[in-house]
């Protein structure tokens, strides 16, 4: 049968490997098939999204191995030190930076076959489970143990439990369950020397640094992390929504920062600005839609993210809607507790100018809390890109950072942004932005400068460049400005851990 | 700016959405699951087809290996905000391999089968039905009809004894088809043979014609004959039915009184073709409910969501060490919750399970209604 027209590019890693690594994994667990090197070749990175696009692959994998035992990824190791083959460690590809691309070939290291739950301590509150499990199978297996460990990321249906420590991951309802690393206790990593580190399953401890901290969020590059402890909770006995409409940004910000400066701890804290409100958070009561706002809501059931192509409508809507910024709250715990809760956060909304619209807005919200991740479909079928950008600050430069990095973008591409991941001292904001150019090389080429300059103004505003994606490929460039002496510090550690740069080359700007 | 399509373009959208798609069904899928790799997800399989369409690659460059993933369970539909139906995409793909002489062996060698006995096992089914149901049971003028799946008939004949006995003591007036053993005609049909489905359907309606209920203790016969045998002809009057569903109406009209003997700790499995594709979740659950004298305990993932066995799309054919690990899945969560009673009204599943874990005992409804009688 004739070939298609893609050609792969010839594998940058051969000459014999194969045989070694079916010695040490099986023939079953190892694959040089073109399906498998097409499909490895990207991850969620928007990127990928353009060479599909396109019909190109630049970077297929050279070989993918499915583990299935810490003794086959020592002697995986051991094997790429011998070879000097990059070692790229994979949990579902759902990462949005490239983290898990192939940029120099070598082994993908997948890690979904050791996915087992080992142990539930109920009585500590913790569960043990490998590196390859799916978020919403773990979240599943211990729903029927009446248990939720609380990390609700959009993407829990095509996750890892490995992939959210690698990239210090946040769920929807962080404020109150707080982050991935706040959520571990432990865990166990195969290092590039070949040692298996484990740590030592304790509440606190005062025995130097955290080393634990230092393997969560490494993205590939320290250790393949095998097993996660992590911290669960009963499941709640209520849950509380909320919605309150802002008449500008800044009144909802003051409001998160009031709640959580007194101590109030919403599971979910959601303020959309006014496009992102229509597109995806604003569900006002059918009663509260009259003239403008029922036709609006009638046309947005049917262009949804599509409305992102088109920036003349989207700036003429956003001149009409005006002042429309929804806050979704929602609270969870002992009925009294959130009871209490919810009337003590509306009494400091309605201070800031906020207007309570019931519990259906924060319902909607959970009912379709995953949607917006299957939305984006047509527009990148029809070449767009549609990238996000989750930066976080403190109070202090907040609203700046907002504003400087709408105002770097606006006339590039159309974004809208919503602020969640509220803390006492702070906040995240998470930008999407969507975008194409005249053809592809113009589109490739906007959407590098959207995001050179989405950077710039992030930093000149003091911001952190990553709240919860991670750095991978795409912010790579900007860890000088982000960690200053910080980057020597992280590249010795990398040289002193992984001398041949085996593990994840080109990501997180330890390596080139 | 659509991209040109030129194979298979009538699932242009659906390869579309899918690959632009961030995997979102992936965790209820069985294949990806079991082997997780990214090239067999739902989202792999339809990014290989779509390099397909737009010319990238051709049907032998991992397109067709991996649209052969698939049990045709619709775990990935229920998942999916858009409703995307996988299965039938993936048996245009395998019936384009098969139209062009690519289809795998062992399907082809099914497919044979099929031709010649109207069923993939051989003439032994319509001995062993034979055997086991009395003659005067076939070929009667009755208001319900009861059609027995072939690998009920292959691998569990006292589940045909079973129904044959409890149906009696209801007192029902039943047929039973045969004795010429049919099949539905579904394997045909997801290992990518729409003909010979056709051929085997006309035959099945044909002999239909005269009863009013036909029941089947195959939930994939059941959805098959619901689903797709009308637009061939089954007239409206001919109600395709799960047999739990009848035992449950039969015990409710109080027909038939099982007695409660041991009150027994019952894991239930819902089979996609019983679950997702027919919607029947509750009343095998009632009716095990009245046999066992307690709830059955639940799966993590059940009802909507519940776990196939491995036995669809052909796949212990094509895949046998991936559908082996898609049965262990239920039954080792089964074990590790420390039970030993695994019930399914699904036989191919059972077979799958039993295969699994020898040790598990693993039954019918039927068969814990006809013990109660
Ligand atoms: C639709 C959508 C919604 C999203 N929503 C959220 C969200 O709400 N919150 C959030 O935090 N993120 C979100 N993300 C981003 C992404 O899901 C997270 O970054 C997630 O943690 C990645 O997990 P993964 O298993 O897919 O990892 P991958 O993408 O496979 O890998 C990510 C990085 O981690 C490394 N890695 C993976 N597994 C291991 C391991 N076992 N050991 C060592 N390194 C490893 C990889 O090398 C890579 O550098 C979203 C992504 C999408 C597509
Ligand atoms: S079936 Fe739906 S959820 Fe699954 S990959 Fe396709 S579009 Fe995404
Ligand atoms: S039908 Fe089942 S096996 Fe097939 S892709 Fe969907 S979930 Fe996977």
């Amino acid at each position: 049968m004739s070939d298609g027209k893609l050609k792969l590019r010839p594998r940058l890693h051969d000459g014999g490997l194969e045989q070694e690594l079916v010695a040490i994994f099986g023939a079953g667990a190892v694959s040089g098939r073109t399906e498998e090197r097409i499909a490895y070749g990207r991850d969620l990175w928007p990127r990928g999204h353009l060479w599909m696009r396109q019909g190109r692959v630049p970077y297929p994998a050279d070989w993918v191995v499915w583990p299935s035992t810490e003794r086959q990824l020592v002697q995986l190791v051991e094997l790429a030190n011998r070879r000097r083959v990059p070692l790229v460690p994979y949990g579902a590809g759902s990462g949005v930076c490239g983290g898990t691309v192939p940029v120099q070939g070598g082994v993908m290291v997948d890690l979904k076959r050791m996915s087992a739950i080992l142990a539930v301590e109920e009585r500590s509150l913790l569960v043990r489970a490998q590196a390859g499990i799916l978020g919403q199978v773990l979240e599943t297996h211990l729903n029927a143990r009446g248990l939720t460990m609380g990390h609700f990321p959009s993407s829990i249906y095509c996750s890892t439990l490995g992939g959210y420590l690698a990239t210090r991951s946040a769920g929807q309802l962080s404020t109150r369950y707080g982050k991935i690393e706040d959520m571990t206790l432990g865990l166990k990593a195969v290092l590039a020397s070949g040692e298996i580190y484990e740590t030592r399953a304790a509440p606190r401890s005062a025995t130097g640094p955290d080393l634990l901290q230092l393997l969560v969020g490494s993205e590939g590059t320290l250790g393949i992390i095998t097993e996660g402890l992590m911290r669960v909770h009963r499941m709640p006995q209520s849950r509380r929504f909320r919605g309150v409409m802002f008449n500008e940004i800044e009144a909802g910000m003051e409001a998160i920062r009031l709640v959580l400066q007194k101590g109030l701890r919403p599971a979910a804290v959601r303020l959309y600005d006014e496009l992102d409100t229509f597109i995806v958070g604003a569900k006002p009561r059918e009663a509260e839609k009259k003239g403008f706002a029922a036709f609006l809501s009638r046309i947005q059931k049917s262009v949804e993210y599509r409305m992102l192509a088109w920036p003349e409508v989207v700036g003429f809507f956003e001149k009409m809607l005006g002042g429309k910024c929804l806050l979704v709250l929602t609270f969870e715990g002992a009925a009294e507790m959130t009871r209490l809760e919810e009337s003590l956060a509306l009494e400091v909304c309605a201070e800031a100018g906020g207007r309570d619209l019931g519990p259906e807005p924060g319902k909607h919200w959970w009912e379709h809390r995953y949607d917006v991740s299957y939305r984006q479909s047509p527009l990148l079928e029809e070449g767009y890109f549609v990238d996000t950008f989750e930066v976080a600050a403190t109070w202090e430069h907040l609203s700046t950072l907002y504003r400087n990095v709408r105002q770097a973008l606006s006339g590039k591409v159309v974004v809208m942004a919503h602020f969640s991941h509220a803390y006492a001292e702070g906040c995240s904001i998470y930008f999407t932005f969507a975008g194409r150019g005249a053809d592809e090389a113009a589109t490739e080429a906007l959407y590098k400068e959207v995001w050179r300059v989405a950077m710039e103004a992030a930093l000149a505003s003091g911001a952190t460049l990553s709240h919860h994606h991670g750095v991978g490929l795409s912010k790579a460039a900007f860890m000088r400005q982000q960690l200053g002496a910080g980057l020597d510090m992280l590249k010795a550690i990398k040289k002193a851990l992984d001398p041949n740069g085996i593990l994840n080359p080109g990501k997180l700007g330890v390596s080139e | 700016m659509k991209q040109k399509l030129v194979e298979l373009p009538e699932y242009g959208h659906e390869t579309a959405t899918c690959t632009f798609c961030p995997k979102m069904c992936r965790f209820a899928c069985p294949v990806d699951r079991v082997e997780g790799s990214e090239a067999s997800s739902p989202w792999g399989k339809m990014t290989m087809l779509r390099h397909l369409q737009t010319g990238e690659v051709s049907l032998d460059q991992g397109v067709l290996a991996s649209a052969y993933k698939c049990t045709g369970c619709m775990a990935c539909k229920q998942a999916c905000l858009h409703g995307q139906e996988l299965p039938p995409v993936f048996e245009a793909v395998r019936a384009l391999a098969a139209s062009r002489g690519l289809a795998h062996p062992k399907l082809a060698e099914k497919d044979e089968a099929m031709r010649l006995w109207g069923n993939p096992v051989g003439p032994k089914l319509s001995e062993e039905l034979a055997r086991r149901v009395p003659p005067s049971r076939f070929l009667r003028p009755a208001p319900v009809l009861v059609f027995f799946g072939c690998t009920t008939v292959k691998r569990f004949p006292n589940v045909l004894e079973e129904t044959v006995r409890v149906l009696e003591a209801a007192g029902l007036d039943f047929a039973v088809a045969g004795p010429e053993k049919l099949c539905s005609g579904l394997p045909s049909l997801s290992h990518g043979y729409p003909e010979r489905f056709r051929e085997v359907a006309l035959r099945n309606i044909a002999l239909f014609a005269n009863h009013a209920r036909i029941v089947s203790d195959c939930p994939g016969a059941v959805s098959t004959f619901a689903r797709k045998y009308p637009e061939l002809g089954l007239p409206a009057h001919s109600k395709p039915e799960h047999l739990s569903v009848l035992l449950l109406e039969l015990v409710r009209a109080g027909r038939l009184s099982p007695r409660l003997g041991r009150v027994r700790r019952a894991f239930y499995h819902d089979a996609c073709h019983l679950g997702r594709y027919l919607g029947v979740y509750d009343q095998p659950r009632e009716l095990l409910e009245r046999v066992l004298g307690r709830k059955v305990e639940e799966l993590a993932f059940h009802r909507e969501m519940g776990l196939c066995s491995g036995g669809g799309g052909g796949l212990p054919l094509t895949n046998p060490e991936l559908a082996a690990g898609i049965a262990r899945l239920p039954v080792e969560e089964v074990r590790a919750r420390g039970g030993d009673l695994l019930v399914s009204a699904c036989p191919s599943a059972r077979r799958r399970f039993q295969k699994a874990d020898p040790d598990l005992e693993i039954v019918d409804p039927v068969s814990l209604l006809a013990a109660a009688l």
